[in-house]
């Protein structure tokens, strides 16, 4: 199962992305990486800032969300680009997640676009007969 | 990308609902066409698009889509418009603009949707349109059938309403049963919001004594009718024959053509007016009369309640057909029978519906005309053969007008339902018949009737001769009540509708009761049998509802008899109490409510429902725009120096991901930058104070309140004071060749007075702090509108009423967006005349580096505007568009009153962009115009086709310089996936909206 693929025939001007899990943590896992593809490519941020995010939401696709959001927040507010991140949620649904990335540095990143935030086009959440998929549009 | 079966059927039908859009347009110039009203429910006023038709073609369908979408929204002027480089966006469609009166109700949004039905299980009834109902899971199967019959009044065509599933979720994990007291079960997910007297709670929330709304009434099982035929025109001419209509003055003719042009000429089973037709002609039977006046006009009365015959207006509106005003009079009628002679007035409303060829069409369909009394007729053989849920509608108009409101002999039961029937004597027989007709259809719907009898006393001397009464009566058990008045109930008559479905809700909680005793009942006698003492049995057994009186007969009576309903039981008159609102709408509490283990699909539904408000989303939030920027200096002298200036402002004016500005802000700082915008720049230094009169709002929206902005917000925004972003963000050195000077007059007007003038064109908006905000109150909104009362068809139209505290924020909060947008321009600016200043080594101010005008694209603005003769501040959205004022606008000061003012649209960076004017003719758009090329493919699409590096390669050697922070990202900005430019700018000069004055072609670039 790939963690992430484009989808076409949805936006023209941003991107959207269909990412997938064997549960909710490896979905959100592949959620974030597929958000981190449209703006740098991972292999190339080192990792050596670590950040903890802890999030809490009874809806799974508002937590997803808002945890998508958290990381654009931290490229903004921080200039800080994503190498990985790891996710464990527990209960319905505490999310505690570990962020390792580092300062923007252009002679070491590979960046691609600046991403302004997710949106609710054809946003969803759901769990298809084994696993997960999430599809969202953001908006660059 | 291999394009799998599903998403080929998605284009194909994305193509097909995109030539059935184009259908119903009407082109009402060369460009400009007009979207109707009737093309979508809930529509206030029609769109209109400005368009050559190649354009149109180009168009994808979502953008008819969301700019009809957006024509539903509260307090919208004029019309939904959209621009000619439009293409789908979120919620309002990029090139999009809508004006907004606040005193209608007019909403603000940072970015509409069906009515979310929540997570449901597959087999939850739905009720769907003319009283039938589907399971979910046999609605989810036939989504791409179900067509709810819904009319387009002016095509006459059906329409669909669309069920759209949004999710469908396997679930293996605890689901909620919920039982209430009248017994009705629902089995829902946990965040399933149900609505209860404290507002919706979800369904994990929800207590015993909670109290949810329910309504009764259920309807018919929907099945498919057959296509066969009912009425044809053989049948009509056969019918017109029977008549005696000659074709005197050309009559026949008439009816058969008007009969035809309605789409009323063939009937069949599946026919989508045969549901109103049923209801109508129920309705007729009862308490309508059809008369051919003269021999010759056809014309049919109504007579009912106000509010009632409003209900036939409409669905003779749903068929198409023009419906006359309500009439009021009153009315003294006598009436002698065998108890004497009564003499009574009453207000009487009625319809007349003056049309001979809809009397010739009921008249073929089996209705009698004249005086239904002395009348021969059956109920229309056609309707017995009907699948059930038509047989209903016909069913329950007749008893809307003809049958008894429900009434009680005591404290908790009812009287049959009486239906009475005068004939006239001579024909008493074929009244019997015709009862038996209605016995059968309520047969076949389950339900109890009694054998038609004759009614002494309801005799009566009429006009025409004796008249005998007949009565027929619905079995008054309550089983049978509960059944008739959840699936059949009654129409066209609100009082009864509502009566009815508290009877039935009141009669489950008697059933309810009675079970309770039965089981206490048998109980006791259990109890008894294993040697319980009496004493103890009632001790252990005795409630409010089974008395110490009742246990004890149940131990001794021989017979185990099923109870009466406890004496305590509140009466139905008090039970009416309960009822919520005029519709029959009851509170219920709940009984039970249990965790069941589900393994299964869940539904999440969402209706295409009427009354759809919304208002754009991400409308605002970009507070992106474009700024010119002019020189004195010219191609020869700058071509020399071309790399190191765009090299240098490479570094000077930081684009891309997560880039910080070099301008160092507190927080404090930023409060006034947000509040003041370019105010504060000159203030600072960086900007010289003539650039606000070149700047749209002078480079301040006074309303901006930074208590209005979240802390998250200015988080994202704080750093980036100066910078350009990345996607199509650019920073562009251009040059205004002398052959691509449209209009030379004007040109000179903005100082572009040398052949081969460079100037610079900055495109970018308010960066991560204009998204913060969107989303934030997105978010927000999302919450309130349930208290608002709009309901919208995608959550990124979320809005509020700006005449509301939630709107007023968000607009202050959207002020501050642009405001940063607009000193983020400015520093930039600043920046570009400190590189030209250490490239050229001139001043700044020697190379005349003014700034030609300065202008957002993706706002909501307050303006003063004409409507209907009288001045109105109107909230104007824009999203994509420009504002494109006149010369002899209010807001047009010093050059700008000669010019009117500067429009920048932006192409592509390969091909060029424009320099226009507005015009006063624009005020037909409210002052607005396109913004841009729009995009002819996806980003990916494009960086499959071209790569980044050799695109820069090619472009240098064609004269154009560019420096990128992504070479990914510069491939999505390829020229191939912009529209032409030329094309879009000439429609709007064609319209007359803008003029154009100069094409200027990039020779240098910084993009993100």
């Amino acid at each position: 199962m790939k963690p992430f693929e484009y989808l076409e025939g949805i936006t023209d001007a941003d991107y959207a992305f269909k990412a997938y899990g064997k549960n909710l943590n490896e979905l959100f896992v592949n959620s974030a990486m597929a958000l981190n593809s449209a703006m740098v490519k991972s292999e190339s941020v080192g990792e050596t800032v670590v950040k903890e995010i802890v999030l809490e939401n009874d809806v799974v696709e508002k937590l997803l969300f808002e945890f998508l959001e958290e990381i654009i927040f931290l490229k903004d507010a921080e200039s800080l680009m994503m190498n990985s991140v790891k996710v464990e949620i527990s209960g319905t649904y505490k999310l505690k997640a570990v962020f390792y990335g580092e300062e923007l540095n252009l002679d070491k990143h590979e960046v691609v676009t600046d991403v302004k935030s997710v949106t609710y086009h054809h946003y969803k959440v759901e769990k298809v007969n084994d696993h997960w998929e999430a599809t969202f549009v953001v908006d660059v | 990308m291999i394009i799998g079966r599903q998403r080929l059927l998605l284009m194909y039908k994305m193509e097909e609902k995109k030539q059935e859009f184009l259908k119903k347009i009407k082109q009402k110039s060369e460009v400009t066409w007009e979207v109707p009203i009737s093309f979508k429910n809930g529509m206030r006023v029609p769109g209109l698009l400005y368009a050559t038709k190649k354009l149109l073609d180009q168009m994808e369908d979502r953008v008819f889509d969301q700019l009809t979408n957006v024509a539903t929204l509260p307090g919208i002027e004029k019309y939904s418009f959209c621009m000619p480089d439009a293409h789908s966006g979120y919620g309002f469609p990029i090139g999009g603009v809508a004006a907004f009166d606040p005193e209608k109700g007019g909403v603000i949004s940072p970015g509409g949707v069906g009515f979310d039905i929540g997570c449901i299980h597959p087999e939850t009834k739905i009720c769907l349109e003319n009283g039938t109902w589907m399971s979910a899971e046999e609605l989810r199967k036939r989504i791409e059938e179900v067509k709810l019959p819904l009319f387009d009044h002016k095509t006459k065509n059906k329409k669909e309403v669309e069920l759209l599933i949004h999710l469908e979720t396997k679930k293996n994990e605890e689901i909620y049963e919920i039982t209430t007291k009248t017994g009705r079960t629902i089995k829902v997910t946990k965040e399933h919001p149900i609505l209860t007297k404290e507002g919706y709670i979800e369904a994990e929330y929800l207590k015993k004594t909670d109290n949810v709304l329910v309504n009764s009434f259920k309807g018919v099982k929907y099945e498919d009718p057959s296509s066969e035929v009912i009425l044809n025109k053989k049948i009509i001419e056969e019918t017109l024959d029977k008549l005696d209509k000659t074709n005197k003055g050309n009559a026949r003719n008439q009816i058969i053509k008007f009969l035809e042009k309605n789409n009323l000429i063939e009937i069949k089973y599946d026919s989508p007016q045969l549901p109103i037709l049923l209801k109508l002609m129920g309705f007729i039977l009862g308490d309508g009369v059809m008369t051919f006046v003269n021999n010759k006009t056809g014309q049919i009365q109504f007579y009912a309640k106000e509010e009632d015959l409003k209900e036939i207006q409409k669905d003779f509106k749903k068929i198409g057909l023009n419906v006359q005003t309500i009439y009021k009079r009153t009315r003294k009628h006598e009436i002698t029978t065998k108890y004497g002679t009564s003499k009574f007035t009453f207000q009487e409303c009625s319809i007349n519906k003056k049309s001979t060829a809809l009397a010739v069409l009921f008249s073929a369909l089996g209705l009698p005309h004249g005086r239904k009394t002395s009348k021969k007729y059956r109920v229309p053989k056609w309707i017995l053969k009907a699948p059930k849920w038509q047989k209903r509608l016909f069913l329950a108009t007749f008893f809307g007008a003809e049958l008894s409101t429900p009434k009680t002999y005591d404290k908790t039961n009812f009287y049959d339902l009486q239906l009475n029937m005068n004939k006239s004597e001579k024909l008493k027989e074929n009244a019997i018949d015709f009862l038996n007709d209605i016995r059968l259809l309520l047969y076949d719907l389950g339900i109890k009737s009694r054998e038609p009898v004759y009614v002494e006393g309801n005799n009566y001397e009429g006009k025409t001769g004796n008249t005998v009464g007949l009565r027929l009566l619905i079995n008054g058990t309550p089983k049978n009540l509960i059944k008739f008045f959840e699936e059949i109930s009654y129409e066209y008559n609100k009082g009864k509708t509502k009566l009815a479905s508290l009877v039935a809700n009141y009669l489950r909680l008697k059933q309810e009761n009675i079970k309770k005793r039965w089981t206490v009942r048998q109980l006791a006698k259990e109890m008894h049998d294993s040697g319980m003492s009496p004493s103890e049995i009632v001790e252990k057994l005795k409630t409010n509802n089974t008395g110490e009186h009742f246990i004890k007969h149940s131990i001794y009576d021989r017979q185990l008899l099923l109870p009466r309903v406890s004496p305590v039981f509140q009466s139905f008159e008090e039970y009416r109490k309960n009822a919520y609102g005029n519709d029959g709408f009851v509170w219920d509490e709940i009984k039970e409510i249990k965790k069941v283990h589900y393994e299964g699909l869940v539904y999440d539904l969402t209706v295409n429902d009427k009354n759809q408000n919304f208002i754009a989303n991400n409308l605002v939030i970009h507070n992106c725009g474009m700024r010119l920027i002019r020189t004195n200096l010219t191609f020869e002298e700058v071509q020399p120096k071309l790399k190191e200036l765009v090299d240098l402002l490479f570094k000077m004016v930081p684009a891309g991901v997560g880039r910080k500005g070099f301008v160092k802000l507190t927080k404090e700082d930023f409060t006034q930058v947000i509040t003041k915008g370019v105010e504060w720049c000159v203030e600072n230094g960086y900007g010289w104070k003539n650039d606000l009169e070149h700047i749209e709002e002078n480079g301040c929206i006074k309303k901006g309140d930074p208590s209005k902005v979240s802390d998250k917000a200015i988080s994202r925004g704080i750093n980036q004071l100066g910078t350009l972003g990345s996607g199509n963000h650019y920073l562009e050195i251009q040059v205004a060749k002398k052959e691509n000077i449209k209009d030379e007059k004007l040109a000179q007007k903005f100082g572009i007075n040398k052949d081969e003038q460079i100037l610079i064109m900055v495109h970018c908006g308010s960066r991560g702090f204009g998204h913060q905000i969107g989303t934030d109150y997105l978010k927000k909104f999302l919450e309130i509108m349930p208290k608002y009362n709009i309901e919208i068809l995608d959550r990124e139209l979320a809005c509020a009423p700006l005449n509301s505290p939630e709107g007023q924020d968000y607009y202050k909060a959207m002020a501050c967006g642009a405001n940063l947008a607009m000193a983020n321009r400015q520093v930039i600016t600043h920046q570009i005349r400190e590189a030209f200043r250490q490239v050229f080594k001139k001043d700044p101010k020697e190379m005349d580096m003014e700034i030609i005008y300065d202008i957002s694209h993706n706002i909501a603005k307050l303006e003063k505007w004409n409507v209907d003769n009288t001045e109105k501040e109107l909230i104007v959205h824009r999203k994509g568009s420009t504002r494109c004022f006149g010369p002899s606008r209010k807001e047009m000061t010093g050059l700008y009153s000669e010019t009117g003012q500067p429009v920048i649209v932006g192409g592509s960076m390969e091909t060029g962009s424009y320099l226009l004017v507005g015009t006063d003719k624009s005020e037909e758009t409210f002052g607005s115009t396109m913004h841009g090329s729009g995009r002819t493919m996806s980003r990916t699409q494009a960086r499959k086709q071209v790569h980044g590096e050799q695109l820069i390669k090619d472009m240098e050697k064609r004269g154009i310089y560019v420096r990128t922070v992504s070479f990914k990202g510069v491939s999505e900005e390829a020229g191939l996936a912009y529209k032409d430019i030329n094309e879009v700018v000439d429609t709007m000069e064609k319209a007359g909206i803008s003029k154009k004055v100069v094409l200027l072609r990039p020779i240098g670039n910084v993009k993100g």
